[in-house]
Parts: C-alpha cells; sequence; structure tokens
C-alpha cells in the first residue's frame, strides 16, 4: 500500500492557479463568522488583496477545464446530475472538516483563525491557529532588513477563505495524474483529507521495484507542481502513519529540510519512505499518536496519561481500551496493528479510455456492430499505449434509436494492449446479443491496470520467445468469454472428507478486486509448471476419476457386502469381486448427516464402480465409475 | 523357351518391384516431412509395452489419440492421463473438457500429475448467441447439438495453445471436418489430444494418430484387473496386431506390464 500526501493541500490548490513564479504570501482562514460554514461559497475579498485576484484563485480550477492540457487541474466532463451528486457529498464531508477544524484550533470555535499558510507567509509570520485579524496586521508591517522589507512591499498577502470542498474535489482529480501507477486508487476518508491511497500491490516489479515505482510517481508529480511524500508499508493504516509521521495539516509546502532516517530515496527532493514487509509495526513505535489517526479528544486523554506514542499505546492491553477510547480510536488502532483490514473506496476514472460511435443510420445486425467494434478498437488500443496501461475489462454500450441501452463486458485475465486480443474477447460475447432494434450509438469503455513487463521480442527465432502461461491467458480469455466464467475452472482440494465436496473448484477468471495481478501470474505459472507430484495416499486411488452428480439408486439385495446382479443404465452384470467397505461418516455437529459404507464392485464384464450403501436407509448407491 | 509371356511376367515384376520401392521412398519422404513438422519431439508414454507397439517408440508431440473404451469402468480415462504424465514434463497444463461435468480429479495426484496443473472445462451447453435465440421456439437447437458444439469449440481453442501440453475430452460424434481441424490445431500447437471414446466410435473414420481399443480381459483368477489395450489404428504405418496387457492392483492401484504376454512381432511397423 502506498499512501501519497498532498504537503499543505489547501495552499498547493491554490498556488497551482498562480504562475510558477509568484512570490504571494497565501494563508487560508477557517469561514467568518457571518458565511455560516464552510459549505457556503464566499469569494469575498477578506485581506489587502484585491477582488479580481481573489476570484481568480477561487474560480480557476472550473475555467482550467476549457483547456485540458493538464489533467490534474482539468474538471471531468460530467453530467449535472453526477455533479450535482458529487457536489454535495463534497459538502457533507466539508462540514465534518470544519468540525474537526475548530476542534484543532481553538481560536476558530469562536472567530476566525489562519488554518493553513504557504511557505512565503510563514516567513511573515503567519502560522495556523493564528487569528485572521493578527495575521492581516504581521502581512502589513513585515519587520526585518530592508530587503526583506522590500521584498514584502512587492509581494501581497492574499488571505482566501478555506473551501474544503475545492479541496477534495480538486485531490479526486490527482487520482488521474498517478492512475498509471495502480489499478485501485483510493481517497484518505480522514477529515481533511490530503492523501490518496495507492494499492500498489504487484505493481512494483512493473516500474522495477517499489522504490523506483514511489520515485516515478513523486517525479511525474513534480512535472506538475506537486509537492509530495510517498509511504509504503503492508497496511493503508501503516502507510498513511508514515506519511503523517510529523503531525497531520501542519505542514510546509517545501521540501523538508531535515531528512527522514528511514527514507531510502537515492535524490534528496524525493521523499519516500519504505518499510520493510512484516516490520511495520516496530517501524512504528517512535511516531506520534496524531500519526496513527487518533481522535483528538482520544490523544488528549492518553496525553494526560504519559502516553504520548504509537509504542506505549500499542503495548496497551487491547482488551481493556474499548471502554476508555471512542470508537473511531479503537477502530483506528485495529488497522494499525493489522487486526482489521482497510479496504480503499476505488476513485472512479475521470477520463476513461473510452471510444464512441454514433450514426445517423443505425447498425442493424451482429456483423455491423462486430465492424464497428472493430473500428472502435483501434482508438482504444491507441489510448492505452499513450497511456502506457492495459485493459483488464472492455464494456460494450449499444444505444438503440429508441434509446434503450443494452451492455457487455468482456474480462481478460491480463491486461493487454493489444486490439486483436481486445477484439476477440468482445467478439465471442457479442454473439451472445440479441438485438431487438437497431443501434444508433456504440461506446467502448475499458478497464485499466498497470502493464505487465514488456519482454524483449526474438527477431529471427520464432519459437524462443512463446511462453506457455502467455499463451494459456490468451486462450482463458477466449474460452471465459464464449463459455462464461464459471465454466472454466481451477481445482484445489477443499477440508471436506465428503467425495462430493473433497474438490473446490474456483474459476480462472476471478474478480479483479479480489486478486492481485501477481495472483494471476501465480495460478498461470503453476497451471504450466513441471514440478513433480507430491506424494499422495493410496487411498485417493479407490476415488473413481467419474463422480456422479446425483448418486444413483441400486437395486441390489439390502446386505452389509453387495451382492448379485448390477445393473445401471444400459449395462447389467453380475459382481465378480468387491474391495471394501470404506467408511465415510460426518461429524454430528455438520449440516449435513452422512454415514456411508463404500465399495469398489468389480463386474464380470469387467467394468469397476463406486457404489456405498446407506447407512441411514440401508439402500444401495452408485456415486462413480472408474475410468 | 524363351517366350512373349516370359517376358512380360518378368517386365511385370521388375515394375512391381520397381513401384513398391518408389512407393516406399514417398513414405519415407512423407515421414520425413511430417516428422520435421512435428517439432522431432518423440516422448515415451510411460509403458515400454505400449512404447513398442508405437511406430517412433513413444507418442509423438501434437497428436490425436483415440481411447476406445469397450464399457464404463474399465480405467481408460486413467490410462490415459498415466500416458498424459509423462507428455506433462515439459511446460504446459493439462485440460480436460468435461462435458457431463462428472470427472472427479480427486486421484489425479495419485496418476503423478499434480492438481495444479488441471484447468478443466465444463461448457453449460446453453446457447444464447443470437442465431439461436432469433430461431422460431420449433427451431431451437437442443441442449445436447449445443452442448457438442462447445465442446468441440473448446477442444480445438486448447488444442491450438502452445500453452497447453495434454487436452483430454469425452467425445462420442466427431465429424470428419472436426477431426480434420482438430489434427491441424495439434499440429500448430504441438499438443496432444487424447479423445475418450465409445465402444460406438470403432465403426466410424478416424483422422487420429492413434486409436487404443481397450478392453477387459477374461478373469484369471488373479485378485488384479487386467486390461489388454490393442493398437488399432496408426496414422501412416502398415499396422499389424499389437497388444498390450496391463495389470492394475486392487490396492495400491500400480499398473503393471505383463511382458510376456506382448508378442514382439506385433506391433505398428513405421513407414520410415
Amino acid at each position: 500500500m502506498l499512501c501519497l500526501r498532498f504537503l499543505n493541500w489547501p495552499i498547493q490548490r491554490l498556488q497551482r492557479s498562480l504562475p510558477a513564479d509568484s512570490t504571494d504570501r497565501i494563508a487560508v482562514h477557517s469561514p467568518l463568522p457571518d458565511t455560516g460554514g464552510a459549505h457556503t461559497r464566499n469569494n469575498a475579498p477578506t485581506g489587502n488583496v484585491s477582488a479580481s485576484r481573489s476570484e481568480s484563485l477561487q474560480t480557476q480550477p472550473a475555467d482550467s477545464a476549457a483547456s485540458g492540457s493538464d489533467p490534474g487541474r482539468s474538471r471531468p466532463a460530467r453530467g449535472g446530475r453526477r455533479r450535482t451528486k458529487s457536489r454535495r457529498i463534497s459538502q457533507q464531508n466539508a462540514v465534518r472538516d470544519l468540525a474537526f477544524v475548530r476542534e484543532l484550533f481553538p481560536v476558530a470555535r469562536s472567530g476566525t483563525a489562519i488554518i493553513s499558510a504557504s511557505d512565503a507567509a510563514w516567513a511573515a509570520g503567519i502560522r495556523p491557529g493564528l487569528p485572521l485579524t493578527e495575521a492581516r496586521s504581521m502581512a502589513s508591517s513585515v519587520s526585518g532588513k530592508p530587503a526583506r522589507r522590500r521584498q514584502a512591499a512587492a509581494a501581497e498577502t492574499i488571505f482566501t477563505e478555506w473551501q474544503p470542498a475545492d479541496d477534495r474535489d480538486e485531490l479526486l482529480l490527482m487520482a488521474e495524474l498517478v492512475r498509471r501507477f495502480a489499478p485501485i486508487i483510493g481517497m484518505d476518508d480522514g477529515p481533511v483529507p490530503d492523501s490518496l491511497l495507492l494499492d500498489i500491490t504487484g505493481c512494483g516489479p512493473l516500474f522495477g521495484g517499489e522504490l523506483p515505482l514511489a520515485e516515478q510517481l513523486l517525479k511525474t508529480l513534480q512535472q506538475h507542481r506537486l509537492h509530495c511524500r510517498a509511504a509504503i508499508s503492508d497496511t493503508v493504516a501503516a502507510a498513511w502513519a508514515f506519511a503523517h509521521a510529523d503531525g497531520h495539516f501542519l505542514q510546509r509546502t517545501g521540501p523538508s529540510q531535515t531528512r527522514r532516517s528511514t527514507s531510502t530515496s537515492t535524490e534528496w527532493d524525493l521523499p519516500v519512505v519504505l518499510i520493510p514487509p512484516g516490520q511495520a509495526e516496530a517501524w512504528l513505535h517512535p511516531l506520534p499518536l496524531s500519526a496513527g489517526r487518533i481522535p483528538l479528544q482520544d490523544s488528549l486523554l492518553l496525553n494526560q496519561l504519559g502516553i504520548s506514542n504509537l509504542k506505549q499505546l500499542l503495548a496497551l492491553p487491547s482488551d481493556d481500551l474499548p471502554s476508555r477510547l471512542s470508537e473511531a480510536a479503537i477502530r483506528n488502532l485495529n488497522l494499525l496493528r493489522g487486526t482489521t483490514e482497510e479496504i480503499i473506496t476505488a476513485i472512479p476514472e475521470a477520463h476513461p479510455v473510452k471510444a464512441v460511435w454514433t450514426s445517423e443510420y443505425p447498425a442493424g445486425g451482429i456483423e455491423e456492430i462486430r465492424q464497428v467494434t472493430a473500428f472502435l478498437m483501434p482508438q482504444i488500443a491507441d489510448q492505452l499505449q499513450r497511456r502506457r496501461v492495459g485493459a483488464i475489462r472492455v464494456r460494450c454500450q449499444l444505444k438503440t434509436e429508441q434509446g434503450s441501452v443494452q451492455k457487455i463486458s468482456a474480462e481478460l485475465l491480463k491486461p493487454t494492449q493489444t486490439e486483436k486480443e481486445l477484439l476477440d474477447v468482445l467478439a465471442l460475447k457479442l454473439e451472445t446479443l440479441l438485438l431487438p432494434e437497431p443501434v444508433a450509438s456504440v461506446t467502448l469503455l475499458a478497464t485499466v491496470m498497470p502493464l505487465p513487463i514488456a519482454r524483449q521480442r526474438d527477431l529471427f527465432n520464432t519459437d524462443e520467445h512463446i511462453r506457455p502461461a502467455e499463451e494459456l491467458a490468451m486462450v482463458l480469455n477466449r474460452l471465459s468469454s464464449r463459455l462464461g466464467k464459471q465454466a472454466v475452472l481451477l481445482a484445489e482440494f477443499s477440508d471436506s472428507q465428503l467425495p462430493e465436496q473433497r474438490l473446490q473448484l474456483s474459476p480462472v477468471m476471478h474478480d479483479q478486486h479480489q486478486g492481485s495481478s501477481d495472483e494471476t501470474e501465480r495460478r498461470l505459472d503453476l497451471l504450466v509448471a513441471t514440478d513433480d507430484c507430491p506424494d499422495t495416499a493410496a487411498s485417493d486411488f479407490n476415488v473413481p476419476l467419474r463422480l456422479l452428480n446425483i448418486p444413483e439408486k441400486l437395486t441390489l439385495p439390502q446386505t452389509d457386502v453387495p451382492a448379485g446382479r448390477l445393473a445401471w443404465r444400459e449395462t447389467s452384470s453380475e459382481i465378480s469381486a468387491v474391495i471394501g467397505p470404506q467408511r465415510m461418516q460426518t461429524n454430528w455437529w455438520d449440516d449435513t448427516s452422512v454415514a456411508r459404507d463404500y465399495f469398489r464392485v468389480r463386474t464380470e464384464a469387467g467394468s469397476e464402480f463406486w457404489i456405498f450403501r446407506n447407512l441411514n436407509d440401508g439402500l444401495w448407491y452408485l456415486h462413480g465409475t472408474f475410468e | 523357351m524363351f517366350g512373349w509371356a516370359q517376358l512380360s511376367v518378368f517386365l511385370m515384376t521388375a515394375a512391381a518391384a520397381e513401384s513398391s520401392v518408389v512407393l516406399d521412398q514417398l513414405r519415407r519422404q512423407l515421414k520425413v516431412c511430417q516428422v520435421a513438422n512435428r517439432s522431432d519431439q518423440i516422448q515415451s508414454s510411460g509403458f515400454q509395452a505400449l512404447d513398442r507397439l508405437l511406430p517412433d517408440g513413444g507418442l509423438p508431440s501434437g497428436c490425436v489419440v483415440e481411447w476406445i473404451s469397450q464399457s464404463d469402468g474399465l480405467r481408460t480415462a486413467s490410462l490415459a492421463l498415466s500416458c498424459a504424465k509423462n507428455l506433462l514434463r515439459r511446460p504446459g497444463a493439462l485440460a480436460v473438457v468435461d462435458a457431463a461435468h462428472e470427472f472427479h480429479p480427486v486421484s489425479l495426484s495419485h496418476l503423478g500429475i499434480p492438481l495444479s496443473r488441471l484447468l478443466l472445462i465444463r461448457p453449460s451447453g446453453i446457447d444464447l448467441t443470437e442465431s439461436n435465440r432469433s430461431a422460431p421456439p420449433g427451431a431451437m437447437k437442443s441442449q445436447t447439438s449445443v452442448l457438442l458444439k462447445e465442446t468441440l469449440w473448446s477442444l480445438e481453442q486448447l488444442a491450438r495453445c502452445a500453452g497447453i501440453s495434454v487436452v483430454l475430452a469425452w467425445i462420442d460424434r466427431l465429424s470428419v471436418t472436426a477431426q480434420r481441424r482438430l489434427q491441424l490445431a495439434v499440429e500448430h500447437s504441438g499438443a496432444t489430444v487424447f479423445l475418450m471414446r465409445p465402444a460406438t466410435a470403432l465403426a466410424q473414420t478416424s483422422w487420429a494418430d492413434f486409436r487404443f481399443h481397450v478392453q477387459s480381459t477374461p478373469n484369471t483368477g488373479s485378485s488384479a484387473q487386467q486390461l489388454d489395450v490393442r493398437l488399432v489404428r496408426a496414422r501412416n504405418c502398415v499396422l499389424q496386431n499389437g497388444r498390450m496387457v496391463l495389470d492394475i492392483h486392487d490396492e495400491t492401484g500400480a499398473v503393471s506390464e505383463i511382458s510376456e504376454l506382448a508378442d514382439p512381432a506385433a506391433s505398428a511397423v513405421s513407414a520410415g
């Protein structure tokens, strides 16, 4: 898991709307008492800054949507209803953010307080928690050397009201900048979020390791004038803790001057914290309570008890804590310990890989639809190549003239950019489609994932680069598309001793959210591996290769050992040899009570059957044949 | 007296001898071409007696083998899987097309094949294709024919894949076209296809490289089950009456060959 923290996010968001060489001081303050809270927009200037400057800061993100040059600065072209809903959620969260800030800064409870300041503003003495009026007076009377006073006079101080909803919305857009680094990207769900959470499980090898991944990630963000810190650990909670080790929300924008000893980055200005697997808890010990996302009230209580770091907190007996700490504190503590799994809620893509076809002459049949998809797929492949990602699923939406929409989805085992491969699986799915009306519009949408490592192709020897696992992945895609996921299966032994439950069958094409690309690779490698078979019990020999789904009743005399003529389906023959019994009995506390005596029975015709006597009713059943 | 009749007989004999030589040469050339196309890999079946029956002393890569079982319960599939064990020494999965949904691979590991190598394909037989759904209700295809279609399609896809070493499937009916397609598929990939077929298939045309007929031998008083395996077809070979007898131990499941019953002369003679 990787936690990507955007240092001093409210200020960074505003600074992105200013020219790169701007020396303006920026300070963000809590809402004025008469504005009624953060959820109301107030663009009025509140400092020694002109109205036009302040408005430009507030409206810049919306304007930048038109340019579309920077994905991180443009808003997605969403439908009005969706935007309204998203906005409503943002504003609900903003109320929570404001409550948190008022808790953090006592001044903000009754008045207006500075909650975040740029580096230049810090240099001028403006600090979070300072009353707004005091900050204004400090900005207007900068003391010190003449050079500093001249510099201060040339620069303006921009005091602007905090807009937590905008912060959240902009943070969501940042996910698009880092989309190619992880298949699942979520946002920190705590108050005043400033981080993105990336599930990079299995992605490290694609970039040469987790550290190079983090460094490339930070370099990409630096190109967009974003200062970030990345922490990689086993769990989300630990990664978040290391990214917020020096406190939450009170962070200067610029790179830290004191480098952390845990950082293993090769470059000075790329602060990466990489915790070796399994060592997170030990590394967490010196961190403050705030890094553990412990609520402020609980932190105060713990401080009074002399507990100031996570080592002391984690050492406390977990059984006693629920009666003393809040529910949120206990939950976050469990997340830190790793006893509870933290699920990352994925941020939907703002700019999906998509291709659309519309025509006033609708497409009538499957063949025409297939031609349309063949026309659209190169566009999808082109987008995938430009973004350096692969498609793991292709969705096709067919809109008829009457407005009804049909959707089909084709999945792949491994992400690919290959147009032919994508077309293959989609064409097989299209065969299952029933089109009641002509189709006026076809939309293809690709769900993307990082690409596996590209391998070197041999120009002259065409056989050497054939990798069985890759060939297998392609045929599995086709089989799953045509026959369905449930038809292409892998088998594993289960704990049950009952023959019909002895095996556990699972689809090869598992849900992408349940398994990582590592797991897929592992499964494919096992399928083609040439390892020797482990030693097995000889009793397995007594289980036939063909097991009837429902045991079939036989007309044999109700004796302890089978005898007489065995008639089954079209065959009938005298029993010539019997081997057994082998008793199979479930525990009395199991749901299904089974008590059977199994026998291997050979007939005079040479056929061998697996039959059992049900000890509950005394009847004989045929359960399988030795094929 | 050396008449015209004797001369004509002499010439005919010489011509016949010459034609047989030419035929032999042609056979050899064909064989060389086919062997070259088959990635020149011959692998043992795991049974020496069976290898002796086979013209190249083993199973070549990229071949179709039919196993015809005289009746149910003769362990024919187990025998085929025992041969598959050797073929799985090269990278690739074992794919089983199980249209009946009755294949139960618990004993697979006992046959020497790890369960992790198994890919199980279970076609449902429900046709959702537009061609079938748009047809009038009376003309709807039966589930059996759809199942057969899906089974054959899966079989061909798997046989064409270089990531598959062995495909095993139970097929009752197989058209000549399907057999030819299957043959081309295995020649392309190098996979080995084992088709488990009922006794009725003996009367049908076969394009398989090898066809084995498995029967139970009369009980000789031994506690073990005995199987009589006959090679009834070998492609491009002059086939003689080759057979072997296998003994399957009741308790351990160990398969042993009864070599003294195998006739060394009763084997297929390679055309090469």
